[in-house]
């Protein structure tokens, strides 16, 4: 091959993979797409990845089928390396302009490809998804289906990196496996997630019911909590995964980036101390704001089990993980969907060595008969085995009550915690007094006489001890990733 | 009770052999009482004169120069079939079983020691609320324990739970770290205090064995009487081992004719829309009781047979190996799979794995149930809750697919090669993303006559025999179902040899147990 004709080679390549990257699975389909006001797979990359960062593998894919390969240019998955704030990541997401992104081998072969560079290279995966499932006519037969799956790696992943899934469109397949098995799910309004389409049910079953109804973000915010943040559009979940990531590490074994840090919003001092106790409702919310930095709360489910706060959040630079109970809903008694939530924060902080604040100001766990099929029990307990289980810096600030079996009693002194703290307002016991001179004070002081908590402190000192604490922290032996017991506990 | 040994008694007791003597005499009187029932329990338990207390002189603070009755609480270590135990009794008689300092100490120190000597724990609940009188105050929450023995056991030792009467609070909440709750239907278990006289006669109230079982799914098996629910118990710890550190126990001698057994395949209806019920399927194939014959049905203790009853899930044994065994039942919605079948999956998987249990799957499965109600009950959630766990698991497991096996409940059920040491399918099976008969009308809806959708069910349905999956090595065998039993007890012989998993890779030991 002389100088012109690898010139000319290697020209026809660069038109080739430009050629692939444009028209995708039709210039007709992606016009179609646009016309709805929507996005292809790999606008969608663009728009959530630094600018120009996108390096994708697996372009010149297609169907094995020898009937579609034509057709099937990166066969229904497009995905690859990026960047986002400078940090590398790898990404993949469906292209529903090959075949409505519906799952076939080669296809699989790449997201399967893609999440092992992730785990090799320890960086964050997202998927981007919106697939109805396993492609007709390839899956069909005994053995379309036995030679199709999900990744067993994907079950055994472990959390070695954080894994992020977007739900973008109807979701019926791997997307909504994959987004079982992530940390952090994100889904737009207008898509559905569910394992099995609505269209499916009115032939098996005979029920009707519309897409939205079914696994549209409301259903999922404020039901299943199948999700961690339901948003309008598309560009509100880039900036959500942008910042999820943000609080992370790219993997379990590296720290998680401090920043430069910043004030707190709304400190505290006397007199909002003075104001807030005087507030039947103590809004939790103004206590957080007042110790974690300004602009760094990231509220997780916020929907659901509304009494209870999860959150990723900042002190002073410091990513953190919070759980907080909020007195003005059911007397922050923690719900079985609160349950859920603390789980699922302490499994992540947990494998990632985030410290994790708990804010708590609650009447205990919430009753029996007033819960969803009385499995209070059960969560309540999963909550207890995952604190008992879990190696990350827990620091608690008792700033309220904690009666009964509250969580707050099993993070006090002693008993796996890096520090257990109260205000002197603050007030615990079992909640069911009835001769209150015989039974002691619920005064916290009396808790701290035993060394019940390590120091009752100051209100307005809140901010500056977790700073200081968490400063101390940073000097800690970490444990192991292997050591951490909650990175194996599943996502879901 | 006539006398009372007291506190000076018991001192002096160190030096005073008659002091001693008459101490003793004074214990037993304790334990004779007859509003006590928590030790006498333990009695009814354990094999005969094989009970050591530990703790017996653990007192409240308040009690220490009254009776010796335990502070709520009776136990120690004794022997049940042969085998070691701790036992932990809550004692109703003492203080209602309330939840106090000494006495929650010396609960967790029953389970320190249990992972220390690698002993099976067993608890006998019966009472948990907290002690009002002397630990209402923010002092007495502060020194009360937080069971963490039990929250960190990791399934190192086995843990089974027997609720005998009103369990609550912290009753409950150590009743559910057992790896197997079992119930007496008059009991109740919930983690607020059940209001007694609330219940309205119609519906079961929270805590009651019903809701428990079939509702919440929070207890394993209800029983009518004791003496059943510590049968129960028996059989649990005659098929775990005691510890991780101990292989599974296999029982030696004949079990069952050696030969095949062509009746087999009569239990699976020839027609494919046929139901059956899969335990006649289970009980051909596990090992009967001792002494019972060789041609006995089959014993299986079945868990949660109330709840998610698409899934038929117990522990049996098979020559003697003890094994986890999850069988798709056809007579429930066709074997389809509804969260709460995900959930119990998960629980025997997670026993099977921190114990080395080999799992044993029988599948005739039309796919994971379908429809608003179990989509909004979290379906994607706990199905891949089962994927995760069942490939996390480190066990050795065999699949046999003896009809059905559809969508991704199939691959849930240990049907891909990947994580199976044994993948087997009987003649008639069928692998397909859907049943056909369904399948035709999702792809092609009103497109299609009546008469060409049959013809496209014919052809989906041929090409859905095994033999496309074996053409592809996507299974290892497709075997003579009356030879089921043999294959499975040659690999389940293979595998009992194979090299130990270190238990630190037995992920699923850190699995909540709730």
């Amino acid at each position: 091959m002389n100088a012109r004709q690898v010139a000319a080679a290697l020209r026809e390549h660069d038109e080739r993979a430009a050629r692939i990257r444009t028209e995708m699975g039709g210039t007709d389909k992606i016009t179609r797409i646009h016309d709805r006001g929507g996005n292809t797979i790999r606008e969608r990359i663009d728009a959530l990845v630094d600018p120009g960062s996108f390096h994708e593998i697996g372009t010149f894919t297609f169907s094995k089928r020898q009937d579609d390969r034509v057709e099937t240019p990166g066969d229904g998955k497009v995905g690859g390396f990026a960047e986002i704030d400078g940090r590398p990541v790898v990404l993949y997401g469906d292209d529903i302009t090959v075949r409505q992104g519906s799952s076939a081998v080669v296809g699989m072969r790449k997201s399967r490809r893609i999440e092992t560079l992730a785990h090799r290279s320890g960086c964050p995966v997202i998927d981007i998804g919106e697939t109805g499932g396993g492609r007709i006519p390839d899956i069909l037969g005994a053995a379309g289906i036995t030679g199709v799956g999900t990744s067993p790696e994907k079950s055994q992943r472990a959390r070695d990196v954080p894994t992020v899934a977007v739900i973008v469109g109807r979701s019926f397949g791997g997307s909504s496996v994959q987004s079982a098995r992530s940390d952090f799910t994100v889904q737009v309004r207008g898509s559905c997630l569910a394992i099995t389409s609505p269209r499916v049910f009115e032939v098996a079953i005979g029920e009707r019911i519309t897409f939205e109804e079914l696994g549209g973000v409301d259903v999922h915010a404020t039901h299943t909590g199948q999700i961690d943040l339901g948003v309008d559009t598309e560009d509100e979940a880039w900036v959500a995964v942008r910042r999820w990531l943000s609080y992370l590490p790219s993997n379990a074994w590296e720290p998680a980036p401090r920043n430069a840090g910043a004030p707190p919003a709304d400190p505290i001092d006397a007199a909002t101390v003075a104001s807030w106790i005087a507030d039947p409702r103590r809004p939790i919310r103004r206590v957080l704001h007042g110790v974690v930095d300004a602009g760094s709360l990231f509220e997780l489910r916020p929907g659901l089990g509304t009494g209870t706060v999860t959150a990723l959040a900042r002190v002073d630079g410091w990513p953190v993980g919070l759980i907080a109970t909020d007195r003005a809903i059911d007397d922050g008694r923690i719900s079985t969907d609160g349950c859920e939530k603390i789980v699922r924060l302490l499994t992540l902080c947990d494998a990632f060595d985030l410290p994790v604040i708990s804010v708590v100001d609650s009447a205990g766990f919430a009753r029996d008969d007033t819960e969803r099929e009385a499995r209070i029990l059960m969560r309540a307990s999963r909550v207890r085995q995952a604190l008992a289980l879990a190696s990350c810096p827990r620091v608690l600030l008792h700033v309220g009550d904690a009666s009964g079996l509250a969580f707050a009693s099993a993070q006090r002194s002693g008993w796996g915690s890096h520090g257990a703290f109260a205000w002197p307002t603050a007030t615990a016991g079992s909640g069911q007094v009835h001769d209150p001179l015989a039974a002691g004070s619920t005064g916290v002081a009396q808790a701290a006489g035993v060394l019940g908590v390590d120091e009752v402190i100051n209100p307005s000192d809140s901010r500056t001890l977790l700073v200081q604490h968490l400063a101390r922290l940073g000097h800690r032996e970490v444990p192991e990733p292997n050591a951490r017991r909650l990175r194996i506990w599943s996502t879901c | 009770m006539t006398t009372e040994p007291t506190l000076s008694a018991r001192r002096r007791g160190d030096e005073d052999f008659d002091a001693v003597a008459d101490l003793a005499a004074r214990i037993e009187a304790g334990r004779q009482a007859s509003h006590l029932v928590g030790r006498r329990r333990v009695l009814d338990l354990v094999d005969d004169e094989s009970l050591a207390d530990i703790g017996t002189f653990a007192q409240a603070p308040g009690d220490l120069d009254g009776p010796i009755l335990g502070d709520g609480l009776a136990g120690g270590l004794a022997i049940i079939g042969g085998q070691p135990v701790m036992v932990a009794a809550d004692e109703p008689g003492v203080h209602r079983a309330t939840s106090a300092q000494v006495r929650n100490e010396r609960l967790d120190r029953l389970m320190a020691l249990a992972i220390r000597k690698g002993v099976p724990f067993v608890y006998l609940a019966d009472g948990g609320r907290l002690r009002d009188d002397e630990v209402a105050g923010a002092e007495g929450m502060a020194e009360l324990g937080a069971f963490l023995p039990f929250a960190t056991r990791a399934r190192r030792v086995p843990m089974i739970t027997a609720v005998l009467g009103p369990t609550s609070e912290a009753a409950a909440l150590v009743a559910s770290f057992g790896d197997v709750v079992v119930q007496v239907a008059t009991a109740t278990l919930s983690l607020a205090p059940v209001a007694s006289g609330t219940s309205n006669g119609d519906e079961p109230g929270a805590g009651s064995a019903d809701v428990n079982a079939r509702r919440s799914g929070i207890v394993d098996l209800v029983v009518d009487t004791e003496v059943e629910a510590f049968d129960v118990v028996r059989r649990f710890l005659e098929l775990v081992p005691p510890n991780q550190w101990t292989a599974p126990r296999r029982r030696t001698g004949p079990s069952r004719r050696a030969e095949p057994d062509p009746s087999i395949a009569d239990v699976v209806p020839r027609r494919r829309t046929r139901a059956y019920d899969v335990r006649r399927l289970v009980e051909r194939i596990v090992d009967p009781p001792l002494g019972a014959g060789l041609d006995a049905p089959g014993e299986l203790l079945e868990l949660r047979p109330t709840i998610g009853r698409g899934l038929v899930t117990g522990l049996a044994r098979i020559d003697g190996h003890p094994v986890g065994v999850f069988a798709s039942n056809p007579m429930q919605q066709a074997g389809a799979m509804d969260p709460a079948a995900c959930e119990k999956g998960v629980r025997l998987l997670a026993l099977c794995d921190a114990f080395q249990l080999p799992a044993v799957f029988f599948q005739d499965v039309a796919g994971f149930l379908v429809g608003r109600q179990v989509e909004h009950g979290r379906m994607l959630f706990r199905a891949v809750r089962f994927l995760n766990a069942l490939y996390a698991c480190s066990a050795p497991t065999l699949t046999v697919i003896v009809r059905k096996a559809y969508g991704l409940a199939y691959e849930a059920l240990n049907g891909r090669k990947h994580h199976t040491d044994g993948l087997y399918a009987w003649p008639g099976a069928e692998f397909g993303f859907m049943d056909p008969a369904i399948g035709v009308n999702v792809l092609y809806g009103d497109r299609k006559t009546t008469a060409e959708k049959a013809a496209i069910v014919a052809e989906l349905s041929e090409s859905n025999a095994p033999y496309g999956a074996a053409a592809e090595m996507n299974i290892d065998e497709i075997i003579d179902p009356a030879t089921t039993r043999q294959v499975l007890v040659r690999d389940l012989t293979l595998l009992a040899r194979r090299r130990p998993v270190p238990i630190e890779d037995r992920p699923l030991s850190l699995w909540p147990t709730s």
